[in-house]
């Protein structure tokens, strides 16, 4: 101790100094100061060249321009006027981008997870698909794909006047005897369930020929021949055939099981004859509409009697989560399967379901009072609403269902009621799902390739089925592959997005580029969309890095 | 053990068991019964066959000719009865094939709770039960990725064993693990053989052979080529493809 003092002690200050220059800890703190001051110095001086410039020009760079009057038209934005300041125009365009990247980011994850699973499936022809469909999005540019979903796909649908209808204007006749093939399916599989190999499959074809020979009696043979003669002769033959199948010198059980169809098939006609073409009417007219000014569908509205229903609902979830937990544990504790899931699902959807109809079953305010001519007089809250009596509000107070939606209806050269889309969101929506998912299918597909094949040997080798291993193997270790090269994807659609200027949709950096130029304070302008799309792809990344850390492996 | 065994009901028939990768035959009417609490050990070159015969008995190969019968089931297509031969046959791999992502007494449990549907107490008692068995009580809450090779191997033998098999079956146990290692896996399977289980051991450790194994198996390019006691078989070996063997590797 003291010798080592008095050595430190005897070391000149050159010494000292000398030893501090070696030092690794000196050197890397000495390192970082020094990038530290050349960022400064590039930062400062970059900035005071940028305000030179500008204030040369009488444009000193300040925010305080977002609070004049924008003067530019947005499409599609009902509540801004061009009188709003560049605010407000900033903040249509923030929920335009917003919009789009949720909807993409939903789209791509659900086609993605598709498309990787069709990737990898054993069906020669669904795989090789994918794989095509694939390929074409991912090694064309986004841009290409903006414009031709814009012009090829939005653009060439179907002018206002003929928008395609969805479901169409028709009437569906869903006829009695199809209640036959049901039973008859029901009973094939009932009696077909412990057969396997060639029996299975030939007992299926015996089925459903029996069923395409009823078919054809019931409507093309009884308009034919009138009288029972050609049904007589299919029933003779369908018993001969099923005693010969059955008893004869081979046992041919497909043979057997065609002549029992047709012999049940022949009684059936014979009894149904005169009903073919009874059956249910449903007529269907349209709700949603796509033409190629944007797509149109039905507002949904709250009630009078939501808040009701909304206590269905919240009871039903509530009941739900506790049968769910309970039946849980129980199953952990006694070993005795519950079906936890199916009775919680029951439950919740039974109570919104049965809210419904009791809501429904209560007397509602048929008629309101309105003025007519000068009298009072009492007319149908619906037909009060369409005549244009009573407000939007009155009509929903008397309504007899928790929620009413009001469909788009044409009228001339546009649509009343509903809500619509434009063109260019749902061509750049349809751009940026099918890109995005094309590289989350990859992911995916390789995610899951990287569970080595050890492992579904152990499950396999320990009797677990294949969905247990599924749930409880493959996707915990493929996540933990999946989710950093998700992220990145996620965060490419979130940016790429503004590329939506290419065909003219209002997203924050269309708008933005508009304020700047107009205003001229292009550089401010671009660093409100800077930190906009920074902030956008910081909680991105935040909540995926949460995400992630929850399906890391622990290794030391 | 053998001669009170010969008496009873076999656990395991294969008889004239023939398979093919392609063209190439693996097994050639490999013939073997087993009776319960036999140690069965097959050795033979690389290549030979022994590896993906014991992988037919639980069928992660399938077989293409001959019978396979576990403890009276049959092993056809039918799925409920491959579940049911699975249930009974506990499986080491060479690689461990532990779960990465679960600690190890989530390994043990999860077969157990959700293959013979046990209360979590009854699983998890079982679980420490087997650790304090392969004697490493203290690992129970770590990751496989936390242990070395010859814990995991021995984890992955609790794994097994937690299912309570009638047969385990061992493919080259040893063969992954450092040399120091392999003693502690071998002392595990020596004392499960000496504890009356049934066991079918594919390896290259002669000593282990010799001391549990009531019968040894030669396997070469398919075929049974020589059976008998391990004591025979090591010290006067009939065919000369044995001699062969055994002369390159004691």
């Amino acid at each position: 101790m003291s010798q080592s003092a008095q050595a430190s002690q005897g070391t000149s200050f050159v010494q000292r100094i000398g030893r501090l220059l070696a030092d690794q800890r000196f050197l890397r703190m000495f390192g970082q100061f020094v990038f530290f001051v050349i960022i400064l110095i590039v930062l400062v001086q970059n900035w005071t060249n940028i305000y030179n410039a500008l204030a040369s020009r009488n444009l000193t760079p300040n925010f305080d321009f977002m609070n004049n009057r924008a003067g530019f038209e947005i499409g599609g934005a009902a509540d801004y006027s061009p009188d709003m300041p560049y605010w407000s125009a900033f903040m249509v365009g923030m929920r335009n981008t917003l919009s789009i990247i949720v909807a993409g980011l939903a789209g791509a994850t659900v086609l993605g997870i598709l498309a990787g699973i069709f990737l990898l499936s054993h069906n020669w022809l669904v795989r090789n698909i994918t794989r095509g469909i694939v390929e074409v999005l991912r090694n064309t540019p986004l841009l290409v794909q903006i414009f031709f979903a814009f012009f090829v796909v939005v653009l060439a649908l179907p002018p206002l006047r003929e928008s395609i209808g969805i479901p169409p204007e028709a009437v569906w006749v869903i006829p009695f005897r199809w209640l036959a093939y049901v039973a008859a399916l029901v009973i094939g599989w009932y009696a077909l369930r412990r057969t396997s190999g060639w029996a299975r499959v030939a007992g299926w074809v015996a089925l459903i020929t029996a069923i395409f020979t009823l078919e054809v009696a019931l409507t093309r043979l009884a308009a034919i021949a009138p009288g029972t003669t050609p049904l007589l002769i299919a029933g003779i033959a369908g018993l001969a055939l099923a005693v010969l199948g059955a008893y004869g010198p081979r046992r041919i059980p497909a043979l057997a099981g065609f002549g029992l169809g047709l012999m049940i098939g022949a009684i059936l006609a014979a009894l149904l004859r005169d009903m073919p073409a009874a059956g249910i009417r449903i007529e269907t007219s349209p709700i949603i509409f796509l033409n190629n000014r944007g797509l149109y569908y039905p507002s949904v509205y709250l009630t009078g009697r939501f808040a009701v229903w909304a206590a269905f609902i919240g009871l039903g979830v509530g009941l739900a989560a506790l049968v769910f937990h309970q039946q849980r544990r129980a199953q952990e504790t006694s070993g005795q399967p519950r079906h936890y899931w199916r009775n919680a699902l029951l439950l919740a959807v039974g109570l919104t379901g049965g809210g419904w109809l009791l809501i429904l079953a209560q007397p509602a305010v048929e008629t309101v009072p309105v003025v007519v001519d000068g009298t009072l007089t009492r007319v149908p809250a619906a037909q009060a609403f369409a005549d244009e009596q009573i407000t939007l509000n009155e009509a929903l107070l008397t309504a007899p269902t928790p929620l009413a939606a009001l469909a788009p209806v044409r009228q001339g050269l546009r649509f009343v009621n509903g809500q619509s889309l434009t063109p260019e969101y749902v061509a750049l929506l349809l751009a940026l799902v099918f890109y995005t998912a094309a590289f989350i299918a990859e992911i995916v597909r390789a995610g899951i390739l990287a569970v080595p094949y050890g492992q579904l040997e152990a499950g396999r080798a320990l009797g677990l089925t294949q969905a247990q291993m599924l749930r409880m193997i493959i996707l915990p270790q493929a996540l933990r592959v999946i989710i950093p090269p998700l992220t990145n994807q996620y965060l490419n659609l979130a940016k790429n997005s503004s590329l939506a200027i290419a065909i003219s949709f209002a997203d924050v950096y269309a708008v933005m580029n508009t304020v700047g130029n107009q205003s001229g304070q292009s550089v401010t302008s671009i660093v409100i969309v800077m930190i906009t799309y920074l902030v956008i792809s910081l909680i991105i990344s935040a909540a995926m890095n949460w995400v992630n850390a929850r399906f890391q492996l622990v290794t030391r | 053990m053998t001669s009170e065994a010969a008496t009873s009901e076999p656990i395991i028939v294969c008889k004239d068991v023939s398979k093919w990768f392609g063209d190439f035959q693996v097994l050639r009417d490999v013939s073997v019964t087993v009776q319960p609490k036999e140690v069965v050990v097959i050795i033979g070159p690389s290549g030979s066959g022994k590896s993906t015969f014991i992988r037919c008995i639980n069928r992660l190969e399938e077989h293409q000719e001959g019978e396979i019968i576990i403890d009276d089931i049959v092993m056809d297509h039918n799925v409920r009865n491959i579940t049911a031969i699975r249930r009974e046959i506990g499986m080491v791999f060479q690689s461990f094939n532990l779960f990465p992502h679960l600690t190890v007494i989530q390994n043990i449990m999860l077969a157990p709770m959700n293959v013979r549907r046990w209360p979590r107490e009854r699983a998890e008692a079982k679980a420490r039960e087997l650790l304090t068995r392969v004697g490493i009580p203290e690992q129970a809450d770590k990751y496989p990725g936390q242990l070395s090779g010859g814990q995991q191997q021995r984890v992955a033998i609790a794994r097994a064993l937690a299912m309570e098999p009638k047969i385990m079956l061992f493919d080259e146990p040893t063969s992954a693990l450092d040399p120091e290692m392999i003693k502690e896996v071998l002392d595990v399977m020596k004392e499960l053989a000496r504890s009356g289980m049934t066991m079918l051991v594919v390896t290259h450790e002669m000593g282990f052979a010799s001391e549990v194994a009531d019968r040894v198996l030669f396997f070469d390019q398919g075929r049974i080529v020589e059976e008998g006691k391990p004591d025979v078989i090591f010290e006067k070996p009939q065919h000369p493809r044995t001699q062969l063997f055994l002369s390159q590797i004691l």
